[in-house]
């Protein structure tokens, strides 16, 4: 493909927001098992190709070259890669912007994915959740407006920004930026769901056993039996040691033998029923009055 | 039927955002569910179906195109069965729950046809762009959204239109109470999915003890989430600030084995 003509046309601000907003109300529309985001990304960078390659053949080339294997973070990733494919493209550059797609969709998936999903989208909708749960309208309007505004505005941002950067982006990202930025994000996740996992997974076991104690007191020795929680001698080991447990099981499910997301659901639906049918465990105590 | 049309719109309405503006995040159950309910005129309801649904999917999102739990036709569906239910407030909350779960994870199983048909418009695509034709290019693009719709509208038009009053009422006598017993512990440890997913993509083996950090915050020193947020950020910032520059990326450090490795990039 690098026999391609140079381009000839001149790209300006009105290509560019044309492109942006192709990308915006329908990037991930056509997503298939096959190429993925592939139509997505060919669909946004048509109106830019058609100016830069008046000449047809060179046009279908260039959307022929767009519509290979795409796939990374809708929101975090594709409007930097799309941005910085269209530089290229009116730099007569068509392999740097094959290039730049494959070497930055993997690793900027793996960003968008554990800034945007794992650790402010769990962040916003724990709190927006709690808040509908005690019938508070703002819970789902404080997820929208937290989500509507900073997504489209880092979305606008990445694109231009990554435009204007142009051939210094593979550059500006090399400098270890991003890897610092990615660093930071997994380890503030981490302290994140360190946190999480004790405060929203719930389940504690209601067995208890027997004790039974022999007492002296002032009215003489008597044997006193005295039911006993077994939650209580596990609080007494490990605060929150089943959630902890549970979910720790659930990794090792998924990390060793790479279950299905799908199946390590059905897994927990299935004990859940289960076991808390059967009464033996459930989501906290009973109160129980003193004494 | 009109209520059973316009929830049909709300989920194609849902699944369209994510897949385009993204601006409601319309997929999750806390907002599907709370749309439903100001559709069946139960805003509380939508609100705490969604909601609760909504804590059991935390961090389960679509990592690379795999196929999680269709949790916004449950929410939907789960809302619109329960407000045609009986009982007070909390009885229908548990009956959304209790449809609204398991109809996620068995209408999981339509994602992969509604992922895998715009497949063959990505070949009609091929054909209109070797041809340069732009029209073709971008109706291929907006129809292969079409499975997409099809697979999270038919069951939720289905479910609203079957589900009339006196057919909820006898399914919620038929649901015996272990199995909303169950439902609840299922609702309350299905986050430990989410987490695990979440680790899964996550350095683990490398900052395990930034688990034990955010464990410790909560379990042991009682602090709020969003506490344990600003301290992470914070460790965040002096763990990158520390760290030697040279420690970072792909490149090893120059050694003066090697001449040619002290020119400046």
């Amino acid at each position: 493909m690098t026999t391609t003509n140079a381009p000839t046309g001149k790209l300006e601000r009105r290509d560019l927001l044309a492109s942006f907003w192709r990308y915006f109300w329908s990037f991930q529309i056509s997503w298939n098992y096959e190429r993925m985001q592939a139509l997505g990304f060919a669909y946004a960078m048509e109106p830019v190709l058609r100016k830069l390659f008046p000449n047809d053949a060179d046009y279908e080339a260039a959307l022929e070259r767009h519509l290979v294997f795409f796939n990374t973070n809708p929101v975090v990733g594709a409007p930097l890669i799309i941005g910085s494919a269209i530089a290229m493209e009116e730099a007569g550059a068509p392999a740097s912007a094959e290039g730049v797609k494959i070497a930055l969709m993997g690793p900027l998936a793996g960003v968008g994915d554990t800034i945007i999903w794992a650790l402010y989208n769990s962040i916003i909708f724990t709190i927006g959740a709690s808040l509908a749960l005690q019938q508070n309208v703002l819970g789902p309007i404080f997820v929208i407006v937290f989500v509507a505004i900073p997504y489209t505005v880092a979305r606008y941002w990445q694109f231009m920004w990554a435009y204007s950067q142009g051939r210094s982006l593979a550059t500006s990202l090399a400098s270890g930026a991003l890897e610092r930025v990615t660093e930071g994000a997994t380890i503030l996740g981490l302290i994140v769901i360190g946190g999480f996992i004790p405060s929203i997974v719930h389940i504690v076991t209601t067995f208890d056993y027997q004790q039974t104690l022999t007492v002296t007191g002032p009215t003489g020795t008597q044997q006193v039996t005295n039911k006993v929680p077994v939650q209580t001698q596990l609080d007494a080991i490990l605060p929150f040691m089943l959630p902890v447990l549970l979910t720790a099981l659930v990794y090792w499910l998924l990390k060793r033998y790479n279950l299905n997301p799908l199946w390590a659901i059905a897994v927990v639906f299935v004990f859940g029923i289960i076991v808390g049918w059967l009464g033996w465990f459930a989501p906290a105590l009973p109160v129980v009055a003193a004494k | 039927m009109v209520t059973a049309i316009l929830l049909t719109i709300w989920a194609i309405i849902c699944i369209f955002d994510i897949l385009g503006p993204t601006v409601i995040m319309g997929f999750r159950p806390l907002i599907a569910g709370t749309g439903a309910g100001l559709i069946v005129g139960d805003l509380n309801l939508g609100m705490a179906v969604g909601a609760t649904l909504e804590l059991t999917a935390l961090g389960v999102y679509t990592y690379g195109g795999a196929t999680i739990p269709d949790y916004q036709t449950g929410a939907i569906i789960g809302t619109a069965l329960a407000a045609a239910g009986a009982g007070d407030f909390a009885a229908k909350t548990a009956t959304g729950l209790a449809i609204g779960l398991p109809a996620a994870v068995l209408l999981a199983s339509l994602d992969p046809i509604g992922r895998f048909l715009p497949t063959f418009w990505i070949h009609r695509a091929d054909g209109y762009a070797a041809e340069g034709n732009s029209g073709g290019l971008s109706l291929m693009h907006w129809t292969a959204f079409i499975p997409w719709a099809a697979v999270r509208a038919i069951p939720t038009f289905l479910a609203a239109l079957a589900g009339s009053t006196a057919t909820v009422q006898n399914l919620q006598n038929a649901i015996p109470k272990g199995f909303v017993d169950g439902m609840t512990l299922v609702g309350a440890i299905l986050p430990a999915v989410g987490f695990a997913m979440l680790l899964k993509i996550m350095p683990v083996g490398r900052y395990w003890y930034m688990l034990l950090i955010g464990f410790v915050l909560f379990a042991y020193l009682k602090v709020p989430l969003l506490g344990i947020a600003l301290f992470g950020l914070a460790i965040a910032f002096l763990f990158e600030t520390l760290r030697p520059r040279t420690a970072v990326g792909s490149a090893p450090p120059p050694t003066p084995a090697s001449p040619v490795s002290g020119e400046a990039v």
